[in-house]
């Protein structure tokens, strides 16, 4: 088979913007089609599954790990390994709510954390993942 | 150039296998590429070659420029309105029921020769393929070879990971 380059996989790829199980198996197909995929399956934080924000802070900067840590929030990362993409340069569309009510519903579930310090624990880990969000995205669409 | 002015003309396009196709302009300008060589070049009797493009594709491409000479040019909308309006019309779906070497060729010559409406409706074709697949069946429907190694592969997996627990 001839293969389509880049810039005609990600026309295509744009089709499927909607369809996260299609998006999801492009991923996984081969490295190139992964690589190509991968932004348009990250671009909108309404999408995210809470396992994606699970991978989203295994992206944070080793300065905000340290904050989480001394403030002890630890959150077992979906993986050990460093993560294959700087996933979060590939957020365009960014809400500031779906980011609290999703990592309420991460933390919630950390047996470790007492619902006393929940709340502050919530604007910690936001604050940092702002910090990065905002670092990284160089153009949003949406807000 | 109104399409009166440049009716009747023509222009001589040579596939990269040096085949000579003599083709009205109009026809040919479904091409922005190839509109703006025009333009830019104005009336000669020189043939264009087109070094990325063989004779089956480049006849292929010119049978589809020809049933939409009449299409109003594409505008300048945004990417996404334009993708949100294509509809694949009967016609179009008899054309590109081809094999699938020939469907990629069609899009590869469309992104060359920068023929928009072609090329959506080439790639929303292929994206219809794809749909609901399962990685293994994207890979055998289009003969892909999986490079990730497994490491890869799991850690990719995990990381993109979807579906909410139940």
């Amino acid at each position: 088979m001839s293969q389509l380059p880049v810039d005609c996989l990600n026309e295509i790829f744009e089709y499927l913007e909607d369809d996260r199980f299609t998006l999801y198996s492009c991923i996984l197909v081969n490295r190139l089609w992964c690589g190509t995929s991968v932004s348009i399956f990250w671009r909108d934080i309404y999408n995210y599954s809470t396992s994606n924000f699970s991978t989203l802070i295994a992206c944070l900067p080793n300065e905000s790990k340290e904050i989480l840590y001394e403030n002890r929030i630890i959150i077992s990362p979906s993986t050990s390994k460093f993560p294959t993409f700087n996933y979060a340069a590939f957020c365009k569309i960014l809400s500031i709510n779906r980011v609290y009510y999703k990592i309420r519903g991460l933390l919630r579930n950390q047996q470790t954390i007492s619902s006393q310090n929940l709340n502050n624990y919530i604007h910690i880990m936001v604050r940092e993942i702002f910090k990065m969000l905002m670092n990284q995205i160089t153009s949003l669409k949406s807000l | 150039m109104t399409s009166e002015s440049s009716e009747g003309k023509k222009v001589t396009l040579k596939s990269c296998d040096d085949v000579e196709f003599k083709v009205e302009i109009p026809v040919a300008s479904r091409s922005i590429l190839l509109k703006n060589m025009i333009e830019d070049v104005g009336e000669t009797d020189q043939s264009i070659p087109l070094p990325n493009v063989n004779e089956k594709v480049l006849k292929k491409v010119l049978e589809w420029c020809q049933h939409h000479v009449n299409d109003p040019q594409p505008t300048n909308d945004d990417d996404d309105s334009r993708r949100r309006n294509t509809e694949i019309d009967d016609w179009d779906q008899r054309f590109l029921n081809v094999e699938q070497d020939m469907l990629f060729e069609i899009i590869l010559a469309a992104n060359y020769l920068d023929i928009k409406p072609l090329l959506d409706i080439g790639c929303k074709t292929v994206a219809n393929m794809i749909k609901g697949k399962s990685p293994e069946e994207i890979r055998n429907t289009f003969n892909i070879v999986n490079d990730f190694t497994p490491e890869e592969e799991e850690q990719i997996r995990k990381e993109n990971e979807w579906a909410e627990d139940r």
